[in-house]
């Protein structure tokens, strides 16, 4: 529905007879005007006439009256010969003349009444000559006559002039009544006529109005209609959401909707009426200036005319909008221009909204520009190259441009592209991520190796629509990784190397001492006789060294095991491991000595470590407490000063030494007494910092010279809880 | 009934020489067979190879059992003895250099009645023997023997 409203057309057909009954019927009426008119002149000549035959009459009364008069003056006058009584003869005369002048008058357009006048008037006047006659007679004579002399022919003329009036009169009369009957006759046919004209158009006027009536029903139907139409009109642009303003031919504001209330901030109230440039003012968007408003050219060319892109809205509070839309003419029945409609909604948002977008593929570029890896899409169905980084630019030596709209096959050796495009395949047929740790492209730089992933990117219904590729070049990585792997091999090796040295270390190297010994000692038993004490110590020597040697051997064996050893912790009961480990030592070296194990010593630590832990201290309490006769080694625990943790020591009351001066007694082989005072090979103390090393813990020596010394030793980074 | 025999499986001369003094230090006068390799021990045991032919009912109440030989590790000689009816329940004492405690656990797992660890110290060695020589051929029971019985 455009907004020209059309009402419904009345036929014209109708119109025209409705228009010609009326006239017709108004004809009739003055028809019956015309004839009530002429009816009433008639009645009114009617009276008129009846008023000159009254007239008449009178005249004619008056005329045998003044006769009368006459005679009735001469009368007197015969009698009494009074000339006073002449005067009213003379008087009667006069009158008698002028009256009958006046009938001449009256009856002047009768000629059969002119006649009978003509045939009156002489009598009358022989009459009135008589007596004329008679009393100038009678003057003359001077006699007076008891009677008229002329009474006889007076008579006569008086019968006459009677008759001549009556005449008259009747005459008079007949012609009245004539003009009495032909009035009525008249008025009768008029009454008829009026009568019929009257009730014909009273008919017409009827059909006219029950013509009209209908008409006028029809056209409150279509004015209802248009008032529906009007309001679902005003529904609907109250409800538009686009901003809607009307304008009649001139350029006025007709109507404005809620949205475009809102977007120019024009109420109803005030912006109808006024010029449409005042309502919904444009201005150039970068130059500030009026921009006339597409109403007018709308109105002008007839057409839909577009609101300049460049043109913003000022809304009545100086706020500016950007708007888009267009004004359409508004068409009435003929084609002319009733006015205009401008239809238009506040783009800010969605330019703005557009903006934004702009700025968030251009952030999204730029992710994609700068990802360091090459990403690549292809289309779904011919695998041919869509979008290609920065970074696939730069690892493939070729330009996006040449890239796109093409397919492997176009570049790369048929091998390498066909597993490209088979791992292709298999991502978009199962719709599912593909990792390829590995495959190899060779690029104009030569071969490299790519770790791709390549994910199916679906559209709406959920099918492939292209493939999105992402590669890491990790020929360098692989490179280094190979090194590291050949490395930790070569390490790998080279553990098992110095294993499989120090497990034939244990073989190897004891079997020549235990020979050295052995037949040293063979020696010394079977060629006892035939050696000097010399030969003897010398022999004897040499098995010292051996021995020594083989310690040495083991110990070392013994470091090496603990630094290569797996730390499991697990509780421990140290008391017990003390006591056996503590026995064994006790009676290799000093059998006399005391042995003094507290009771629920436990630490969370590795038991095999602990046992050469315990093995060396231990030991070496034995050892440098032997030459005491109360020797006695204690295994013990207390909770450490500054720290407040639990400690574990083992104490002998020996030969001690200066701490200043033993800054490396944890050191391997450095050792604090000369070989001739305590054997030993100093690894003893090394292997057991190793241990609380490895344990994460720490280890260190108590002592005076003569006094004794203890070694204390915490096994764990955190204290535990005496249970 | 012969007297009851050792057999030595050790490739070092030395420690062969050494071995058998020690023993007789200890006062233990049964007859030690040697072989040098672990193959030899078990042409010996089985009488094959170099001793086609020996008398099978013949065995050794003792098996001394290094473990570092040539030709056939010590452990494999382990394995073939216990894995053999005729041989499965001799005693069998792993005598080495090595105190990996790798090869004690292998030792015990593969059959090994006792391991001893060779010490260097001649003297202490000789004690080694003679405790050897007291459990094993005194006070052990050994099993009965499996092979045939001789006549």
């Amino acid at each position: 529905m455009g907004l020209g409203y059309h009402p419904p057309v009345l036929a014209i057909g109708p119109r025209k007879l409705e228009l010609g009954a009326f006239g017709l019927a108004i004809l009739l009426l003055l028809l019956v005007q015309y004839l009530g008119y002429r009816s009433a002149e008639a009645q009114v000549e009617t009276a008129g006439r009846v008023d000159h035959t009254r007239q008449v009459l009178s005249e004619l009364d008056d005329i045998l009256i003044a006769v009368l008069d006459a005679e009735s003056g001469r009368r007197g006058f015969a009698l009494t010969g009074d000339e006073s009584l002449l005067a009213p003869y003379r008087d009667a005369h006069g009158r008698a003349t002028a009256h009958l002048e006046t009938v001449r008058r009256l009856v002047a357009d009768n000629t059969a009444q002119l006649a009978r006048l003509a045939a009156f008037e002489p009598h009358v006047m022989n009459r009135l000559r008589r007596l004329e006659d008679a009393m100038a007679e009678q003057r003359a004579r001077g006699i007076r006559l008891p009677a008229p002399p002329d009474t006889v022919a007076g008579a006569d003329e008086m019968s006459a002039v009677r008759a001549g009036i009556a005449e008259l009169a009747a005459a008079e009369h007949r012609l009245l009544a004539e003009r009495v009957e032909q009035t009525r006759k008249s008025v009768r046919l008029s009454r008829d006529a009026q009568l019929a004209s009257g009730t014909l158009s009273i008919l017409l006027l009827s059909l006219v109005v029950v013509r009209l009536r209908r008409a006028i029903h029809e056209r409150e139907v279509s004015e209802q209609r248009a008032l529906e139409n009007e309001n679902d009109l005003a529904t609907t642009l109250e409800s538009i959401g686009d901003g809607v303003i009307a304008t009649d031919a001139e350029g006025l504001v007709t109507r404005i909707n809620p949205v475009a209330q809102e977007i120019t901030g024009w109420e109803p109230a005030s912006a109808v009426g006024k010029p449409i440039d005042v309502v919904f003012h444009l201005v150039h968007d970068t130059t500030g200036s009026d921009l006339p408003n597409p109403v007018h050219e709308a109105m002008r060319k007839k057409a839909i005319v577009e609101i300049d892109d460049a043109a913003v809205l000022v809304a009545k509070d100086g706020q500016k909008r950007r708007v888009a839309d267009s004004a359409a003419p508004i068409r009435g029945p003929e084609g002319t221009v009733r006015g205009a409609v401008l239809v238009f909604h506040d783009v800010t948002k969605v330019l703005e909204d557009a903006r934004v977008l702009r700025r968030t593929h251009a952030f999204l570029d730029s992710i994609l520009e700068n990802i360091p890896d090459m990403v690549f899409v292809k289309d779904a169905h011919d695998l041919a190259f869509v979008r290609f980084n920065r970074a696939g630019e730069r690892l493939l030596g070729m330009k996006r441009e040449e890239l796109i709209g093409k397919t492997d096959f176009d570049f790369f050796e048929p091998d390498q592209a066909k597993a490209f495009v088979d791992k292709d395949r298999e991502t978009l047929r199962g719709k599912q991520h593909v990792d390829i740790p590995e495959e190899p492209l060779t690029t104009a730089r030569g071969l490299r190796w790519l770790h791709t992933q390549k994910v199916p990117l679906l559209d709406e219904h959920g099918e492939p629509e292209y493939l999105l590729g992402i590669s890491a070049d990790i020929t360098e990585r692989r490179r280094d990784e190979f090194i590291l792997r050949t490395s930790k091999d070569a390490t790998e090796a080279a553990h098992r190397e110095l294993e499989a040295f120090s497990y034939s270390v244990a073989h190897d190297l004891r079997a020549p001492l235990r020979s050295i010994d052995g037949f040293s000692q063979a020696l010394l038993e079977d060629y006892a006789d035939k050696l000097d004490d010399e030969g003897k110590d010398y022999l004897g020597r040499v098995r010292k060294a051996a021995q020594r040697m083989a310690e040495l051997i083991d110990d070392l064996l013994a470091l090496a095991r603990v630094s290569r050893a797996e730390v499991a912790r697990m509780p421990i009961d140290v008391s017990s491991v003390a006591r056996e480990v503590g026995a064994l030592a006790k009676s290799a070296r000093n059998p006399k000595a005391q042995l003094v194990v507290t009771d629920g010593l436990a630490v969370d630590a590795d038991p095999r470590l602990l046992r050469v832990l315990l093995e060396n201290l231990l030991a070496n309490a034995f050892k440098f407490s032997s030459k005491r006769e109360d020797a006695r080694v204690e295994v013990g625990h207390r909770v450490d000063d500054g720290s407040g943790q639990r400690v574990l020591f083992v104490k002998d009351n020996g030969a001690g030494f200066d701490l200043g001066a033993a800054t490396k007694l944890f050191t391997a082989f450095q050792r604090y007494h000369r070989p001739n005072e305590y054997e030993g090979t100093g690894i003893g103390l090394a292997t057991a910092e190793r241990i609380v090393s490895r344990h994460g813990g720490r280890i260190w020596a108590e002592s005076t010279p003569g006094g004794g010394a203890t070694f204390s030793f915490i096994l764990e980074t955190k204290a535990k809880a005496t249970t | 009934m012969t007297q009851p025999i050792i057999l030595l499986v050790e490739d070092n001369s030395d420690d062969e020489l050494l071995t058998v003094r020690a023993f007789k230090k200890s006062n233990i006068a049964n007859e030690v067979v040697v072989v040098r390799d672990g193959i030899e021990a078990l042409d010996w045991l089985f009488g094959t190879g170099d001793h086609a032919g020996r008398d099978l009912t013949v065995e050794p109440q003792l098996v001394l059992l290094d473990l570092k030989l040539p030709r056939l590790d010590g452990l494999e000689v382990l394995r073939r003895i216990r894995a053999d009816q005729r041989t499965a329940l001799l005693p069998i004492v792993v005598m080495t250099s090595s105190q990996e405690e790798e090869d004690v656990i292998k030792s015990y797992e593969l059959g090994a009645n006792s391991y001893l660890r060779k010490p260097v110290d001649f003297e202490r060695f000789v004690e080694a023997a003679k405790g050897l020589g007291m459990y094993w051929l005194v006070l052990n029971t050994p099993a009965p023997h499996r092979t045939a019985k001789s006549p």
